[in-house]
């Protein structure tokens, strides 16, 4: 059964294996088959100077395997947005607050992209809006390909664009604030089919300082 | 403040207000309002069903030229558009006049020579491709294009938030074009099993229903769709959302 397992710094070691794993299948996935610029493979796996204590990551598994995952960062911290393509926010800019996060490396392994819905996705969709609603985040930054803008739409996410799409190298990327809302949620679990929650809290106890909201951790 | 960069900031700000305007005539307006600044003074947003259907009954928001799209139907241009097969072949947003070619039949050639005749001599298409696994296209033309590459980029953007809106308007009744009653409960059971692969006989088998009841709530059901035949029925009852095969 896909499960989405929240890792941060508090439960990492918990995790270790599997943190490895995803780091591995990064390589694989950003440099070896998107050949995804200004990346690097080092002992087999990728990691950037965004991957730091401050992250958090959103690990898809299914029956004990790893089959995708994307990382959360605080928008008050360095991210790819401020720091590599802040010229995909020329129009509108972008706010940095701690209750906006910023979404990046969002994949799937290979052999889960063929099905239809892909159910894959559609949990990590679903585990960054459970993740944010969790944690008191009102809105995600993102940097994504441009066509894949409808679907998120389609699923409720009320997309808004920061500035004109523009190509790096084979990919044309456009960057995007979309609030986290009920209907996006509601919608995105609707339309994959997931339980809910989709989201395993395991190994975290902490309480978001100063959110009101009594956080249920199973 | 340059021509492109301020049909730019246009473009975000009518983004910003599209998905509160209730009304399809003031969506349309707006949108033509800016992208006429470039030579766009049409634009049709439409699903793409596949080829050899027409495309009049997927048009889902459009200002195109009186009379084009029953012209274009009636020659049966659908499959034969150059602007069409491109669209399948890629998620990038392309200019008319860029198609290469040598992907260009005469056959092909014939649907740009009419469209030019209809004031639709350049334009620029956008493929969408949705969460669904259904492919549309936003096409915008006009008699002659002087778009900047920003001012292309802004409109691939104002083309998907186009989309959501034609997509939004589609969802709920709309007066004119296509039928406003939605699909019976027992309506909708049939084309599900239809859907599934079911004979009608059947279906009839299936729900304790002789196969001219079966046949009664398909006719109901194509009416209600304005569908041409029972798969055209089925493929309009999962756009409108009336059922989840």
């Amino acid at each position: 059964m896909l499960s989405v397992e929240v890792v941060t710094r508090e439960n990492a070691g918990l995790h270790r294996a599997l943190l490895d794993e995803h780091y591995r299948r990064r390589a694989e996935i950003f440099v070896t088959e998107k050949k995804w610029r200004d990346l690097e493979i080092v002992n087999g796996t990728e990691r950037d100077q965004f991957d730091t204590a401050a992250t958090t990551y959103l690990l898809l598994v299914d029956d004990g395997q790893l089959v995708g995952g994307c990382r959360l960062h605080p928008s008050t911290e360095p991210t790819l947005l401020s720091e590599v393509f802040p010229h995909l926010a020329s129009v509108r800019g972008f706010e940095r607050s701690p209750d906006i996060f910023e979404m990046t490396r969002g994949f799937v392994i290979r052999s889960r992209r063929e099905e239809r819905p892909m159910r894959c996705g559609g949990a990590l969709k679903a585990a960054i809006l459970e993740y944010c609603q969790a944690e008191g985040i009102r809105s995600v930054n993102g940097v994504c390909e441009t066509w894949f803008v409808p679907g998120l739409r389609q699923l409720g996410w009320p997309v808004r664009f920061l500035g004109l799409p523009q190509r790096e190298g084979e990919y044309d990327l456009v960057a995007f604030n979309a609030a986290v809302t009920d209907e996006a949620l509601s919608l995105t679990r609707e339309h994959y089919g997931l339980p809910a929650p989709i989201t395993s809290w395991r190994g975290i106890v902490h309480q978001p300082a100063g959110r009101p909201t009594a956080i249920v951790r199973v | 403040m340059g021509r492109s960069l301020q049909l730019v900031e246009d473009v975000f700000d009518l983004m910003d207000q599209i998905d509160s305007l209730a009304n399809e005539a003031e969506i349309r307006t707006e949108i033509v309002r800016v992208t006429s600044i470039a030579g766009f003074d049409r634009f049709a947003v439409a699903r793409l069903p596949q080829p050899r259907l027409k495309i009049s009954p997927y048009l889902l928001l459009e200002s195109y030229p009186k009379g084009w799209a029953n012209f274009y139907d009636s020659r049966g241009h659908f499959r034969h558009d150059p602007v069409v097969s491109q669209c399948f072949g890629s998620v990038r947003p392309f200019l008319w006049s860029e198609i290469d070619a040598k992907h260009i039949t005469d056959r092909g050639r014939l649907v740009m020579n009419d469209a030019m005749a209809f004031g639709l001599t350049e334009g620029f298409a956008v493929p969408i491709h949705d969460v669904f696994g259904f492919q549309a296209v936003v096409s915008m033309g006009g008699p002659a294009a002087d778009a900047s590459p920003d001012m292309l980029k802004a409109f691939h953007l104002l083309a998907i938030a186009a989309f959501a809106a034609a997509e939004r308007l589609a969802g709920r009744p709309r007066g004119g074009r296509s039928g406003t009653a939605s699909l019976s409960p027992r309506e909708r059971e049939v084309l599900l099993w239809i859907a599934a692969g079911l004979s009608k006989a059947a279906v009839g088998v299936k729900l304790r229903i002789g196969v001219t009841t079966v046949e009664t709530h398909v006719r109901s059901a194509r009416h209600k769709l304005e569908a041409l035949n029972t798969v055209h029925a089925v493929v309009e009852a999962i756009r409108r959302r009336e059922i989840n095969p």
